[in-house]
């Protein structure tokens, strides 16, 4: 195995492949910085140029670019408040804090070694496990998925900080903005008022640059622009690392993180996004400092971090086993696979000549890991300097790349109306204290949950205790459950220590 | 505690400040249960939109509506408990004290809210404008106000950026990502088109 491995380190060091990593790493850093682009639409930009390639470039382009563009992410989620994807937003809770703390480069630093770390421990795992994981992947029906999504929407209770019903009110707004347009198993329009744009649905993308980009300008306008000194750029910021002692301080949280990111990425449809909210939720209820997460705490950059980079090399495995893609990055590589005739699947393990393709594309995976994070250890100096920027510069900037990003979507102006209504609304919530990240999870998760409730539902007889009686969905379901009420008691009990006490309305981390 | 008409120090939820001499009056109640009012509602009247969804009905089988009723059952029940707490919280005089682990993560004070409506308005205001003057002209005006809201106020350098803004989105755009951005009307498509042609898109 090993030298087959080896082998697959001979073919990416070939110098059309290696070139296709760096602009791939590029590429994937530079779409998932960008509000409105992230690295579903970079990898979707770069499909038309691999038709001239062989399958290895291809393929080792389009995953250098999915495996950069759950890095790159954080920062301007830690800089800025505007996470590039949805999985960087867990990251705005403990990276953003930490850099208006005054230490952005340390927060930067921590992302960085969690992205080493979860990328080269999952691919290592892939290598050794492709096989006997995908059996496990394939056992996973209906009410085992919807399980795991509701397990996924109950974290966002642990996130809720002080307030749960403002956190449940913003998550089922979210939810409730997912199921507009038509529906996929009756064709029945919903909360559609007639607008013919609302029956294509509302795109994720309007829901996340209109409420964190567009949101957070306007939000900072009403605030005149004002920077903390951590913000002001002025400071000398340098690339924090963590020291080795640091590092074995929160050792159970890479273990955990790295652990969860790889199998949950295994699972189709609990992407990045849903790894890296879970890591962060789990962290918040057992890590040794869950008390103080969301203050600026390394855990908090740690854990979703390792998570959805981890969950990369977890995708990979039932695309390249089975042929499932996992995610919409993985659809577009499935893409690639069969443009150029190759069908992905546990054949390629069979015979020799793709099985050469499929270690190098192994071994891209471990180039692109250390590749990304060079580039990222001095990419992130660029970035720091962007902070020197004045805000109001910054700010039309940041609402420029909002607007024509969500227009370059699908070149449609109605697109754009949909970023400033969803803009207004991030600032409403701002504004009310309505924490704005269970909504945007809503909105990701909902569709996904929807089909798996409506297909267990209607394949059960609508027999509600099915998400029960499954060995693996009875487990989520009961930590869910656990993970629901647990806040609640804590709350609870609080409040009856404290009768003088003063709940917050406040948002969460 | 306090009761109605007590006053008490501190902060409400909706920012404004609340002294010693700030009465706590039924109005004060019904602010602070405001928003969740609002959500009560809104999730109401889409509770009775998602009651009528049409499809056609198998045997036994759960409708398009069955989900959305499912989230909006739990909304209005977490918004009824979040109304009747902020009320009750309001009245018992139980302020909003500065949660915050430290002053570092306090969220500045909104001190420019009609900026914000501003801003909203100038956005509008240039999504109307697009497709008539074409995304060149109007991303020059649009940012020069919006580096004016924002406090960038050194004319030059603000004509300067929102031009250099407005040519390098046109060109990583249209020439890079092949984004079919706004040209506008006549005559204003003219400058459009001749800026397209020295950036050589086609």
């Amino acid at each position: 195995m090993l030298l087959d491995l080896v082998h697959g380190f001979v073919q990416v060091f070939q110098p059309f492949n290696l070139l296709m990593l760096f602009v791939g790493l590029l590429v994937g850093m530079a779409v998932s910085i960008m509000p409105g682009l992230g690295l579903v639409m970079g990898v979707v930009l770069a499909l038309p140029f691999t038709y001239q390639m062989s399958i290895e470039p291809a393929i080792i382009l389009l995953t250098a670019i999915y495996f950069a563009g759950t890095y790159a992410g954080c920062f301007t989620a830690i800089l800025y408040r505007i996470p590039g994807e949805p999985m960087d937003v867990p990251m705005l809770w403990d990276g953003y804090t930490m850099g208006r703390r005054g230490s952005p480069a340390k927060a930067l630093g921590w992302a960085l070694v969690a992205a080493l770390i979860g990328g080269l421990v999952s691919s290592a795992v892939m290598v050794l496990l492709a096989g006997p994981m995908s059996d496990v992947a394939l056992k996973f029906d209906s009410p085992d998925y919807f399980a795991a999504v509701f397990f996924g929407l109950t974290t966002v209770v642990a996130l809720a900080g002080k307030s749960m019903v403002n956190s449940l009110i913003s998550l089922c707004v979210g939810l409730l903005v997912a199921t507009v347009g038509i529906d996929s198993i009756y064709g029945t329009p919903r909360f559609t008022f007639g607008v013919p744009i609302l029956r294509d649905g509302v795109q994720l993308v309007e829901v996340l640059v209109g409420m964190y980009g567009l949101g957070e300008v306007l939000a900072r306008i009403g605030q005149g622009l004002r920077m903390s000194h951590a913000e002001s750029g002025k400071q000398k910021v340098a690339t924090h690392l963590p020291s080795l002692r640091e590092l074995v301080a929160i050792k159970a949280t890479l273990i955990r993180s790295t652990i969860l990111g790889t199998i949950l990425g295994i699972v189709p449809g609990a992407g990045a996004t849903i790894t890296a909210f879970i890591s962060y939720g789990i962290e918040k209820q057992y890590g040794r400092r869950r008390h103080q997460l969301g203050t600026g705490l390394p855990e908090g950059i740690v854990a979703p971090q390792i998570g959805s980079t981890a969950s990369v090399a977890g995708h990979m495995i039932p695309l390249l086993t089975l042929g499932l893609p996992g995610s919409g990055a993985t659809a577009v590589i499935l893409a690639a696979f069969l443009l150029h005739g190759v069908q992905p699947g546990p054949m390629l393990f069979e015979d020799p000549s793709s099985l050469l393709m499929v270690n190098t594309i192994f071994a891209s995976m471990f180039a692109s890991v250390i590749g990304m994070c060079l580039l990222g250890f001095l990419w992130i100096r660029v970035i720091v300097k962007v902070l020197q920027v004045p805000q109001g510069v910054l700010s039309a900037i940041v609402v420029m790349f909002c607007l024509v990003g969500a227009y370059a979507n699908r070149n449609n102006m109605s697109d754009v109306w949909m970023i400033v209504i969803f803009g207004v609304l991030g600032y409403l919530f701002e504004k009310f204290r309505f924490p704005i990240s269970p909504m945007v999870l809503g909105a990701i998760l909902g569709p996904v949950g929807e089909s798996a409730f409506m297909r267990s539902m209607i394949g059960s007889g609508n027999d509600w205790t099915v998400f029960f009686k499954g060995p693996i969905c009875g487990t989520l379901m009961v930590g869910s459950l656990l993970a629901l009420s647990y806040p609640l008691l804590r709350e609870v009990w609080s409040a009856r220590r404290r009768p003088q006490a003063v709940p917050s309305p406040g948002s969460g981390p | 505690m306090a009761r109605a008409g007590q006053k008490v120090p501190g902060r409400g939820q909706d920012g404004v400040e609340l002294t010693s001499g700030t009465p706590i009056t039924p109005f004060r109640r019904l602010h602070a249960a405001l928003p969740y009012v609002v959500v009560l509602a809104v999730g109401a009247f889409l509770y009775h939109r998602a009651d009528g969804f049409e499809f056609e009905e198998s045997s036994g089988r759960i409708g398009p509506g069955a989900w959305p009723k499912l989230i909006l059952v739990l909304l209005l029940l977490t918004a009824l408990w979040g109304a009747i707490a902020s009320a009750m919280r309001a009245g018992c005089g139980a302020i909003e004290e500065s949660t915050e682990a430290d002053e570092a993560l306090a969220r500045p004070p909104e001190i420019y809210p009609y900026l914000v409506w501003v801003a909203v308005g100038l956005t509008i205001g240039y999504l109307l404008l697009l497709p008539v003057i074409g995304f060149f002209l109007a991303t020059i005006v649009f940012v020069f106000i919006l580096m004016y809201l924002g406090h960038y106020r050194r004319p030059l350098p603000v004509a300067i950026l929102s031009l250099a803004v407005a040519l390098a989105f046109m060109f990583v755009f249209m020439r890079v990502v092949y984004v079919s951005l706004p040209v506008g009307t006549a005559p204003f498509d003219r400058l459009s088109f001749a800026l397209m042609a020295a950036m050589g898109v086609h």
